[in-house]
């Protein structure tokens, strides 16, 4: 049994960044720490962020999404951007990762009654993320990272598609 | 024997975000998780994050600072600030504390930078006040939005005659 806990103090979120520094490069290879680090601020100031816990208090993954695009200095609210989800390897299944799903969606229309659009980037490379958010979303668009990190595509949905794609699995 | 080295490298600094992560809630500093990550930003881009090691070689300290200082929002580059100093529990003790001020203060004295002046805040107890007090001059108390803090400078010259003297 896992679950799930809403960063929402010191403890959490120091936790989160913990577990996000330490597997930052089976997310994005070559992460860097400070991009890493810089991440965790922007979903604590613009977003909400979630560790997921097993049945001996370990954390085994984590969740985020940010309200509004970074490129764009967090403006348009109505756009919500998942973050570098990760679970560690004996937590790679469907059923977790929908029920991350599930976590992400009712604190994203927690967060912001007026969220329309879900929008969920990965590296372009990663096959395992890119073969569930193609069930999930559309592709959007591709950009290359201004950071050398290769591509990334950026999958689309609208936040109510997002939601009814969760609730199928409860 | 401790030692005291810049985090130049990501496997430095990644192990400098890990000790403060695992203890984050011990931290000691009155303001939130975000804004020590702030710190960690700005003193990785201004090269001034430092890794206190034990002597089998574990990471066991960290002290951060930045090139200015935040009572005139970092404009005057001859003072650095200290934004946070962290020692593992087990090394408290020991001389792990006066060998990071003897390696800061030695840093900046045979750099070829003009910096004269090492500042820092404090919560304004008894205890930091008489532990501050031995080596830095207490400028004044104000307010900031983590409540009030006390703000401290010492010369580099100073600091290293009292941690040399203590670290003997």
């Amino acid at each position: 049994m896992v679950r799930f806990e809403i960063c929402r103090n010191t403890g959490h979120w120091s936790a989160f960044t913990e577990f996000y520094v330490e597997h930052r490069h089976r997310i994005i290879p070559d992460y860097k720490i400070s991009h890493a680090l810089v991440d965790v601020k922007n979903v604590m100031k613009h977003g909400r962020g979630a560790i997921l816990r097993d049945r001996t208090n370990h954390i085994v993954g984590i969740g985020s999404f940010v309200l509004g695009m970074e490129e764009h200095g967090f403006e348009y609210k109505h756009i919500a951007v998942l973050g570098n989800c990760y679970f560690t390897d004996d937590y790679r299944n469907n059923r977790t990762f929908i029920r991350g799903l599930q976590v992400l969606a009712e604190q994203i229309g927690n967060a912001a009654s007026d969220v329309t659009e879900v929008r969920i980037p990965t590296a372009a490379d990663n096959s395992y993320t890119n073969r569930i958010y193609q069930k999930i979303a559309n592709k959007f668009h591709t950009f290359e990272s201004g950071h050398g990190y290769g591509l990334f595509h950026v999958y689309s949905t609208s936040y109510d598609r997002f939601v009814e794609f969760c609730n199928r699995f409860r | 024997m401790n030692q005291w080295l810049t985090a130049d490298s990501e496997a430095a600094k990644e192990s400098a975000v890990i000790l403060l992560s695992r203890n984050g809630e011990h931290l000691g500093v009155p303001y939130q998780w975000s804004t020590v990550l702030s710190s960690l930003l700005c003193s990785m881009y201004d090269n001034g994050l430092m890794i206190g090691l034990d002597s089998s070689g574990e990471i066991a300290g960290v002290l951060a600072y930045t090139s200015g200082t935040g009572e005139d929002k970092y404009q005057d580059r001859t003072k650095i600030e200290v934004h946070l100093l962290f020692i593992e529990k087990r090394m408290r003790s020991g001389r792990m504390l006066t060998e990071a001020m003897r390696t800061l203060a030695g840093m900046i004295l045979d750099s070829p930078s003009e910096i004269r002046e090492i500042a820092f805040y404090a919560n304004p107890s008894a205890i930091n006040r008489r532990l501050f007090g031995k080596f830095a001059e207490l400028i004044h108390t104000s307010e900031h939005p983590c409540g009030m803090l006390d703000y401290y400078r010492v010369i580099p010259e100073r600091l290293l005659v009292y941690a040399s003297r203590h670290s003997a």
